[in-house]
């Protein structure tokens, strides 16, 4: 408990930094908010911009703006969008929800599959069985997010009209929950696939180090079954490298995926921080940016702690 | 490994495929769930004629956008909006046809214009339409602290007592004045034979039903919950980041449109609007030039094309170094072979432009289209250089928005061309908040940017030529020329004055004047008597899609 409390203070300044850096960096970026309500083959005058820069409080000093919003984030408000005046949290929590849903289908698939599938190739190194899905993994590793998700759609939705092509819900119906997993298939699939070869690869690795163990051959040696070595001795030790990479893929669970969800115009995280930087929206990319490091930050605390779950060896004072 | 743990893995594995696999199966595909739920429901059973696209995607979109924010999305508001005077269905021919005006006419010297409305229109609630809602809309937009920069009337501030009234020294617009219910008077500071053309953009809002503050014009949940205007579909619902539905406006003067429903998807990407259509689950999208080509012989879609009225061109930075020298920007016009560009890059999806202008109307047909010359172009740098103004040492990066593959295509074959005469040009491509201050706020430090320049066909802007303009141009002709475009009395005088301004750029080729790009709309050939035009901003222009229906 005490170290828990020691970590969580510990990233309280680690994260005002994170936004300091972060505030600094979208500021020192070229353009400003302003840009959005400019039509390029329309055309704006320059005093325009620079009234709608003034009623915004743009024409205040970077460190007087940081504060402002500092202030306003200690007590509870994100602020608003530049872009259409919403309310910033409640934006968040919105997108949230979707990409969570999204992201973490996705990550449970590639866990559930990935992890089985490495167990078994790993008990069948150099096996048929072995080289068909290490191969498979790393097609799944290497394709580019946006030739799946293109692939996915094309040949599920156009080519064979099993999935829609994109969306939350059928327009036009009430909505339901096989609606919402009739939607959320598609994506979820493209996105399982790299999860499921990256955590396919981990596992198999894992196993294949542990198998070799000392203690492993002292087991099988004692007359131990076949199953409770493998999980009793090998499986349980090969969890650890497993949290480390599932901890580190935590963070997307809100980060969202950038491509998938704009090919399949599912209007998560990722579209959102996109939306956010190309209208240099300063509220929304901060408030974007501030969830994204408190998961990421709570995701490494919560990694640790599943170390100590997963190996009763390791203790923290 | 033991029989129970092969069982367990076959089992999971198993349940994983049956995951992905079963769910199409079990959801019926998209026509039979259609009529699946139509019979499950009454009120879906009365929906038949319904028509998605994807109304905002393109250019001229403005997805979630509210009037007023930034000039686009025409093309969806006109559906639920109405503007003062609209363009024609090609948005070419400089006609400017009635929708809330019925007629209009200028006084003696074109300082007073009087708009006759539309007697019997009615907003969505079935409240009168009046003269009153315009002169309220224009100040509703045009309060000080609204931060609206675009306010449906092109050059505002011709309008009498419009700049006191936008800076708070002012409690009305005096020169808008209510004659009666169906007569609108403005009152001009300066003649404008043309001012008709300044108000197609000018959509009325209802006064009696918007009870939120001009500053909240952009904030407003209004738009979204319960918008009202006078156009003929209205609100039925919207999903935010999704979609917005409209149903029939039974009030509409021009009868009720004959589609159930007519809904508006967002995309975030013209690849994923595409898909969604070739899957059939719209029947409306823009498409770029390349994907048009590939729907071509297909006899499931219709395709709508016409010019952007967009002109491409490369933009002399005067203030910098060398341009003010014709003989030098003549080497770029001579050194780029457009036509091949035309042919092999554009595939014939673009048209060569001699001016500024990008109305063929105003082109003089003696133009000059400066043939590809490398020759030519050689001479006349070293020419130039005889005379002590080279190239040499100058910045020639060329910022620009445009990011596609197709413009990056374009610029490489400019890049290889002027390498041909020894002028190396250097293209960066650049997000538009980076390329305005790029090419705005650091003006000393570029010389060319490559970018696209609009305008109505009734009206030019002057800030890029006459005096003090951005650029540093120093040509006294423009004042004089746009002085006769300002003096002009009828369409005829004002086409003879546009066009010798168009004459005089060509010769000079104040700017790099290149094309004029073909865009276009792709449906399925579903929808019957449809209509679409890529206009700038999308419009607005007349659509009739109260006629708009599906076989």
């Amino acid at each position: 408990m005490q170290y828990f409390l020691r970590r969580v203070l510990v990233n309280i300044p680690v994260l005002i930094l994170v936004t300091i850096v972060i505030y600094l960096l979208i500021n020192l970026a070229p353009g400003d908010p302003v840009d959005f309500f400019v039509n390029e083959e329309i055309g704006i005058t320059k005093e325009d911009l620079d009234f709608v820069r003034e009623r915004y409080g743009l024409d205040d000093p970077l460190p007087v703006r940081y504060v402002k919003w500092l202030g306003q984030v200690v007590q509870g408000d994100l602020g608003f969008r530049f872009k259409n005046g919403d309310d910033v949290a409640e934006v968040l929590a919105v997108r949230l929800r979707r990409t969570f849903l999204l992201m973490g289908t996705a990550l449970a698939i590639g866990i559930a599959v990935g992890v089985t599938l490495g167990i078994f190739i790993g008990l069948r190194q150099y096996s048929f069985w072995d080289f068909t899905f290490t191969g498979l993994s790393f097609v799944g590793i290497s394709m580019p997010a946006f030739i799946a998700g293109i692939f996915g759609l094309y040949v599920f939705s156009v080519k064979l009209g099993w999935f829609p092509s994109g969306g939350m819900r059928t327009i036009g119906k009430p909505d339901s929950l096989f609606d919402l997993l009739y939607h959320l298939a598609l994506p979820a699939g493209t996105l399982a696939i790299f999860n499921l070869a990256t955590f396919m690869r981990y596992t198999r690795f894992s196993m294949l180090e542990v198998r070799g163990e000392d203690y492993v051959r002292t087991a099988k040696a004692k007359g131990l079954k076949p199953p409770a070595v493998t999980w009793r001795h090998v499986f349980r030790n090969a969890l650890l490298p497993i949290v480390t990479v599932v901890g580190l893929s935590l963070p997307t669970l809100v980060a969202g995926a950038l491509f998938t969800e704009t090919i399949y115009s599912w209007p998560g995280m990722g579209a959102l921080l996109v939306d956010a930087v190309a209208a240099r929206d300063y509220p929304m990319v901060m408030g974007i940016m501030l969830v994204t490091a408190l998961v990421v930050l709570t995701a490494n605390l919560i990694t640790d702690l599943a170390y100590a779950v997963a190996d009763p060896r390791i203790r923290y004072e | 490994m033991s029989k129970p743990t092969l069982l367990s893995l076959t089992l999971i594995l198993a349940f994983a495929l049956l995951v992905g696999c079963t769910a199409p199966a079990a959801a019926p595909a998209a026509e039979e769930a259609d009529a699946t739920m139509a019979e499950s429901s009454d009120e879906m059973a009365e929906v038949e004629q319904v028509l998605i696209g994807g109304f905002d995607v393109g250019p001229g979109g403005d997805p979630q956008g509210v009037l007023y924010n930034n000039g686009a999305g025409n093309v969806w508001f006109v559906k639920m909006f109405t503007p003062l005077i609209i363009m024609d269905q090609t948005f070419s021919n400089h006609t400017s046809e009635a929708a809330l005006a019925v007629s209009w006419e200028p006084n003696e010297d074109a300082t007073v214009w009087t708009f006759n409305l539309r007697e019997g229109v009615k907003w969505h609630d079935g409240e009168d339409f009046t003269a009153s809602d315009l002169k309220w809309t224009a100040e509703f937009v045009a309060a000080p602290m609204a931060a609206v920069t675009h306010f449906g009337i092109s050059q505002p501030d011709q309008v009498m007592g419009w700049t006191e009234f936008n800076e708070g020294e002012a409690d009305e617009i005096t020169g808008i004045r209510v004659v009666d219910d169906l007569t609108l008077e403005v009152e001009l500071n300066i003649p404008n034979p043309r001012f008709y053309d300044a108000v197609r953009a000018f959509y009325a809002l209802p006064e009696h039903a918007i009870d939120f503050d001009s500053t909240e014009i952009f904030s407003s949940e209004w738009w979204f919950t319960n918008p009202i205007g006078t156009g003929p579909f209205k609100f039925e619902s919207f999903e935010k980041d999704q979609f917005m539905s409209l149903v029939p406006n039974e009030l509409y003067w021009d009868g009720t449109p004959e589609l159930d429903q007519l809904i508006n998807r967002y995309f975030v990407d013209e690849t994923a609007a595409v898909l969604a259509l070739e899957s059939g689950d719209i029947d409306f999208t823009y498409v770029s030039a390349d994907v048009a080509s590939r729907f071509a012989d297909n006899p499931d879609y219709q395709i709508f094309s016409g010019p952007s009225f967009v002109t491409n061109m490369f933009n002399f930075n005067y203030n910098n170094g060398v341009w003010a020298d014709k003989r030098i920007r003549q080497a770029f016009m001579h050194g780029i072979d457009r036509a091949s560009i035309l042919s092999d890059v554009f595939n014939g999806t673009a048209q060569a432009t001699p001016c500024h202008d990008s109305y063929p109307t105003f082109w003089p047909e003696d133009a000059s289209y400066y043939e590809y010359d490398p020759d030519k172009a050689r001479e006349l740098l070293a020419e130039a250089a005889a005379d002590g103004i080279t190239l040499e040492g100058i910045n020639l990066d060329i910022p620009t928005y445009y990011t596609s593959q197709l413009a990056k295509d374009i610029l490489t074959v400019m890049q290889a061309n002027m390498a041909d005469i020894g002028v190396n040009i250097n293209p960066t491509f650049l997000d538009v908040p980076t390329w305005r201050t790029v090419v705005l706020d650091n003006a000393q430090e570029w010389n060319i940017a490559y970018l696209g320049a609009g305008g109505g066909p009734a009206s030019y802007n002057p800030a890029w030529y006459i005096e003090d303009n951005q650029w540093g141009i120093e040509d006294p002709a423009y004042a004089d020329l746009f002085a006769a475009m300002d003096a002009a009395q009828t369409a005829e005088e004002y086409k003879v004055a546009r066009t010798a301004l168009c004459k005089h750029q060509n010769e000079e080729a104040t700017m790099g004047y290149w094309w004029v790009s073909t865009r276009y709309g792709i449906a399925s050939v579903d929808v019957e008597d449809f209509h679409y035009f890529p206009a700038p901003g999308g419009g607005p222009y007349v659509d009739r899609s109260q006629d708009w229906n599906m076989k």
